[in-house]
């Protein structure tokens, strides 16, 4: 089978995965404890079993017996006694330590239960923690903390997982075979190849012509003119967790009234973002909580119809009134600012999505001048609060925890509430959410989360593109339940190919 | 001459630490900070744990600090450093890529040489002729073309519409051993790097032939009744490329300059490539190992221009 992507994997070492791709590789290469199931819910990989304690803070994980690396070393507690302490360790220098500080020891119960131990309850550690890839200790161990950087076990990753790695040519294809000793029986399809083309017409034309198997990161136009050209291509439409917005920076003088934010919001026809530009490829936002997260997520909130004369009214009646130029202003407050947006020059819809806004807010007299810059730069500008509105996104997880976004204690450099948003009912609801395990208890929160956001409009929500993928008719699996983006081949091992 | 080499080689040294300083400052003035080990999470990084990592690689000491750590490494144990993409040896990223640029690069040389030097002899023999005048005009017009435009232009004429070439990359799926559809695959890179390094070379070879048909001893080899293509070919000629030798060291650095926008485009996965990556990722030990590797190509590209020149005129002594 023969896959398309867009770039390379930096490293298959999952203490250090350095980008989107390496995620892709690792599911392959690797299991955690438990998996992404259907409906984002965990299912068992290598634990068996799972339980807390009453207080939620001591875990016991059954672990599966008879499971072996793919050099053919038998799996135990040891390998996930240690791949934890290696994240948790500061010299390991793993970049998302933080996320599990709660975390207070790991350790063996016999060679096939794990006690871990929290100092307090977190409602991420199953789908989060327990999906961390496990890594081989036999291999790993002998080496410092300090020097797993340096190894090159990024380079020859040993697993647990269906597929292991063949052969790796940097920026041009990595070859996976399938692990014959996979624990759930080895998987059918042979070898997955992924191969790196940039050039969208050479993908669609390997697709078409038959010498790639699923490209499942195609351009939205070249997947619209596959859709047309009615190839016997499957193209599947993936629900995406990944939201789209404009960033607002609240202490700029006008973004900080919400009355402003609200009256953008009803003069930005996000409806024409979602399904004109020539796409229709998004689903409509109310919010930030993915719609697919459909146990979490809550429609019933304050909704904002495309509505120039009533966002104008409004402007209106809170003071700020058309100058001459144009442009609003109350005072010494000019609705004035500049949206930024990343791009190192070939993202187009961006560009679009941009130029769409700035046509809008000009009619209801709020003045937006266009920044493309480079991403370095764009982070940089937004993590030292010099933007005004910034084009971006935030999550793509499978969980409607927002701590890091919403709450007023992470402001960068702590966090990544970027806005300078407080509100202390939002912190509230976000604490007890992340702290609670019951989801029926949960889902109230985050139910009142939701509302807070359509009230508050820390951002300008407005789409959550899906996740594209072109299937060749060789390949089958359960296409009803196709996950997005990294998650797309959590299942290879399932799938099939026909010759 | 090996005495003129090594004070040569020497001087160099001062020049490429001023060089690498530069790079370094300059780098390290560029707003925002390596991107690579958080450029398109699946999971997003908190601001909290990327400012640990960048602690951790000792990203938030000043750049000066950095350069001393850089440069330190660098000459007491030969080592340019990790990537902060994957961690790999940048020498390591750089060496895999290297074929790749080289063949590009070499065909483009041996395209413009074989068509610009034949171009400029004839427009100095004909001098004043349309044919002249014509290879001045196209001179002039490929020396002001930005190639990024002209690749762009290349693009869009051969590959999207007439659909005669690949519009990118260096193989096509499936066929990634072949040499004939890498050939294909370089055809049109080649011939945008080709036609706009043509002008320096034919004015070049056209000034270089314009001197020598001046000399005295032309007048002697007329007078000694040989055929005007005898004179030309066998007199002027061998004279008249002796200046164009220096060219082809001088031209080696605004090749790999090309090759980053060329290969860039056309998504050729050459040091080029791995450069502008690099570059807008912010990994400082690619960025800075390719640049000293460019600086260093200029050094050894006037050495060697000087070198050949003194070799093939046997009037100029080195002491």
């Amino acid at each position: 089978m023969v896959v398309l992507e867009l770039a390379d994997a930096g490293t298959l070492n999952p203490l250090y995965s350095s980008n989107y791709y390496s995620t892709v590789y690792e599911n392959l290469i690797f299991d955690g404890l438990v998996n992404i199931g259907p409906n984002f819910q965990p299912v068992p990989d290598l634990a068996t079993a799972w339980k807390a304690s009453k207080d939620g803070l001591h875990w016991n994980v059954e672990l599966r017996r008879g499971v072996v690396w793919s050099d053919g070393v038998p799996f135990d507690s040891n390998d996930v006694v240690w791949t934890f302490r290696a994240m948790l360790a500061p010299d390991t220098a793993f970049p998302y330590r933080g996320q599990f500080n709660y975390i207070k020891s790991v350790t063996a119960d016999g060679p096939y239960r794990v006690r871990f131990d929290l100092s307090q309850t977190n409602a991420l550690f199953e789908s989060q923690a327990l999906n961390s890839p496990i890594l081989p200790a036999h291999v790993l161990a002998r080496i410092p903390f300090k020097q797993q950087q340096q190894s090159s076990f990024g380079e020859h990753p040993i697993g647990t997982g269906p597929y292991a790695l063949l052969q790796w040519r940097h920026d041009e294809q990595v070859t996976f075979v399938r692990n014959e000793r996979f624990w759930s029986g080895p998987p059918k399809i042979r070898t997955v190849v992924f191969r790196i083309v940039l050039d969208d017409s050479a993908r669609t034309d390997a697709m078409e012509n038959g010498e790639a198997d699923v490209d499942d990161a195609m351009a939205a136009a070249s997947f619209e003119i596959l859709k047309q050209r009615h190839t016997k291509l499957r193209m599947l439409h993936i629900r995406d967790l990944y939201p789209e917005f404009l960033y607002l920076n609240l202490t700029r003088p006008g973004l900080g009234d919400r009355t402003v934010r609200r009256a953008m919001m009803y003069g930005w026809d996000r409806l024409q973002i979602v399904k004109g530009l020539g796409r229709g490829d998004a689903e409509y936002a109310l919010g930030i909580t993915p719609p697919v997260l459909e146990h979490w997520y809550d429609p019933r909130v304050r909704n904002y119809p495309y509505d120039p004369a009533l966002a104008r009214a409004t402007l209106d009646g809170a003071g700020y009134r058309l100058g001459p130029d144009g442009v609003r202003r109350k005072g010494k407050v000019r609705l004035a600012y500049a949206l930024s947006f990343p791009g190192n020059g070939q993202a187009s819809s961006a560009l679009e999505i941009a130029s769409e806004f700035q046509a809008d807010m000009r009619d209801i007299g709020v003045a937006i001048t266009l920044q493309q810059i480079d991403y370095a730069t764009f982070l940089a500008q937004t993590q030292e609060m010099k933007y005004d509105v910034a084009l971006s996104g935030w999550g793509g997880v499978p969980d409607p925890d927002e701590m890091t976004l919403l709450a007023s204690d992470q402001f960068p450099p702590a966090g990544n509430n970027i806005m300078h948003y407080r509100n202390p009912r939002m912190d509230r609801d976000l604490r007890r959410g992340l702290s609670t395990l019951d989801p029926a208890k949960r889902k109230a929160y985050y139910d009142d989360m939701q509302r807070l956001i359509a009230e508050d409009v820390p951002v300008l929500y407005f789409e959550f593109p899906y996740s594209r993928a072109a299937i060749s008719p060789r390949v089958h699996f359960d296409f009803e339940h196709a996950l997005p983006d990294q998650y797309l081949f959590l299942n290879v091992g399932s799938w099939t190919l026909q010759s | 001459m090996i005495v003129f080499i090594a004070r040569r080689l020497l001087a160099a040294i001062p020049l490429l630490l001023l060089v690498s300083l530069i790079s370094y400052g300059l780098m390290g003035l560029a707003p925002g900070g390596p991107t690579a080990i958080f450029q398109a999470q699946a999971r997003q990084l908190s601001p909290a744990a990327r400012a640990e990592f960048i602690h951790a690689l000792g990203l938030d000491k000043p750049w000066y600090v950095q350069y001393a750590y850089w440069l330190g490494n660098l000459i007491f144990h030969g080592n340019l450093g990790n990537s902060f993409v994957d961690h790999r040896p940048v020498v390591t990223k750089i060496v895999e890529k290297m074929p790749v640029t080289l063949e590009m690069l070499s065909l483009a040389l041996l395209c413009t040489i074989a068509i610009a030097i034949p171009i400029g002899i004839y427009s100095a023999v004909r001098r004043g002729s349309a044919f002249d005048y014509a290879a001045t005009v196209l001179a002039f017009a490929s020396y002001g073309m930005p190639v990024f435009w002209l690749s762009v232009i290349l693009i869009d004429a051969f590959a999207v519409n007439l659909r005669l070439f690949p519009t990118s990359g260096i193989a096509s799926v499936g066929h990634e051993r072949d040499p004939l559809d890498r050939l294909y695959h370089l055809v049109l890179p080649v011939v945008a790097l080709t036609i706009v390094s043509l002008a320096s070379w034919i004015r070049y070879q056209r000034a270089a032939m314009l001197n020598v048909l001046g000399e005295l001893y032309l007048r002697t080899a007329r007078s000694k009744g040989l055929s005007e293509r005898a004179v030309i070919l066998r007199h002027a000629l061998r004279n008249a490329l002796l200046p164009t030798i220096t060219l082809l060291g001088l031209s080696l650095p605004g090749l790999f300059g090309g090759a980053y926008f060329v290969e860039f485009i056309f998504s050729i996965p050459g040091m080029g490539f791995l450069g502008i990556n690099a570059v807008f990722q912010r990994d400082y030990p690619t960025v800075m190992a390719l640049t000293m590797l460019t600086a260093v190509l200029v050094v050894l590209g006037n050495l060697l221009a000087d070198v050949a020149y003194g070799l093939a005129d046997p009037r100029i002594a080195y002491d």
